[in-house]
């Protein structure tokens, strides 16, 4: 194979990469959200967006645009990049593990799933940890 | 050679491009003595005694790399009525009367309770402060006044330690001519922010009484 066709092989396969990621990077659902955390109700959006195969980004923010917590979820990990003071409590972050983990991860091959949304938003997916932490997803 | 001059000229184009809307930001330079324009806006403000007006907002989230885009419509009436109703792309309104806070979401009412009642009425005080003018004269923040060829811009940094953790600025871009307020963004300590623009706006008509029932 000559220079110029390795060259012209190696762009083609950047292209194709290139594809793939932007495609995966498409994979989003944003719904309504409700959490309750040691009473404090804090309601809003939640918007779940597929990085790559095993990592999901999420945020969760009110409708004026404020941010509650945003981060990011793999089926063993739960990184925070953002989250409010109110909030920056080692239990809130590990219930929110938890809750992600119940709700969207596939028990059988242990990967992240988007929520579907329905039609007419009548799905609600509830994570509950006692009265302390409850994760509601409304789609 | 053909096709890297055509390359050439459209990337002389768009530094072009970039440039001149960079070069636009950069034209607003610092109102040295603001007091005639607070003086016009509190004029502004005294005559004002309701607003209403579509809004779009965008949230950018640059972790998420998304903005989120929705919009409704906006309600003020002297002293402190408000009303924020988003209609796209959910149902969701905020109406504020007096000291109270009413949230509506997809037709159900929930009067707010403490946990974010604090940030909802930082926000709708800011709300409201900024159409009765009051934002202006707050001791919550310190004011820097900008001018740029279609606006005045007003940089609103807090000086409350508490406000600080969730908003690093407000700036808001004040129109030319009537002096009311165009847009509001509120950055967040992140660098993320959100921005609305106000349209439409209409002043001093009759707004019914059923726009603000909290009952």
């Amino acid at each position: 194979m000559n220079r110029s066709r390795l060259i012209y092989s190696g762009l083609i396969s950047l292209l194709i990469l290139a594809g793939y990621q932007f495609g995966h990077a498409q994979d989003k659902v944003t719904c309504k959200a409700m959490v309750i955390f040691h009473g404090q109700e804090l309601s809003g959006r939640m918007m779940f967006k597929q990085v790559n195969p095993d990592t999901v980004r999420f945020a969760f923010f009110n409708e004026l645009g404020m941010s509650f917590v945003e981060g990011s979820v793999n089926p063993t990990d739960l990184q925070i990049s953002k989250i409010a003071p109110f909030l920056d409590y080692k239990s809130f972050v590990k219930n929110l593990e938890r809750g992600f983990e119940e709700l969207l991860v596939d028990k059988n091959t242990g990967s992240f799933i988007l929520p579907a949304k329905s039609p007419d938003r009548s799905v609600e997916m509830i994570y509950q940890k006692g009265n302390k932490f409850i994760l509601k997803l409304f789609l | 050679m053909m096709k890297s001059s055509k390359f050439l000229v459209l990337v002389f184009l768009f530094s072009q491009a970039y440039y001149f809307s960079v070069a636009q930001e950069k034209k607003a330079t610092p109102v040295t003595d603001p007091s005639k324009l607070i003086e016009q806006v509190n004029l502004y403000a005294q005559k004002t005694t309701s607003i209403t007006c579509d809004f779009r907002q965008e949230k950018e989230m640059s972790f998420m790399e998304e903005t989120v885009i929705s919009s409704g419509k906006f309600y003020f009436q002297k002293e402190k009525l408000l009303r924020w109703e988003y209609t796209v792309p959910f149902k969701y309104a905020i109406i504020l009367k007096n000291n109270r806070i009413r949230i509506i979401d997809e037709g159900k009412s929930k009067d707010f309770d403490a946990g974010t009642n604090r940030m909802f009425l930082e926000i709708s005080d800011i709300m409201s402060g900024m159409v009765n003018g009051t934002l202006l004269n707050s001791d919550k923040f310190k004011a820097a006044w900008f001018e740029a060829p279609d606006k005045y811009i007003v940089e609103l940094a807090p000086v409350d330690m508490a406000m600080m953790d969730y908003l690093s600025m407000i700036v808001l871009e004040i129109n030319k001519e009537d002096f009311s307020v165009d847009g509001l963004k509120m950055v967040e300590k992140s660098g993320d922010f959100t921005h609305i623009t106000f349209q439409n706006k209409k002043f001093n008509e009759q707004i019914p009484a059923d726009i603000f029932r909290v009952d």
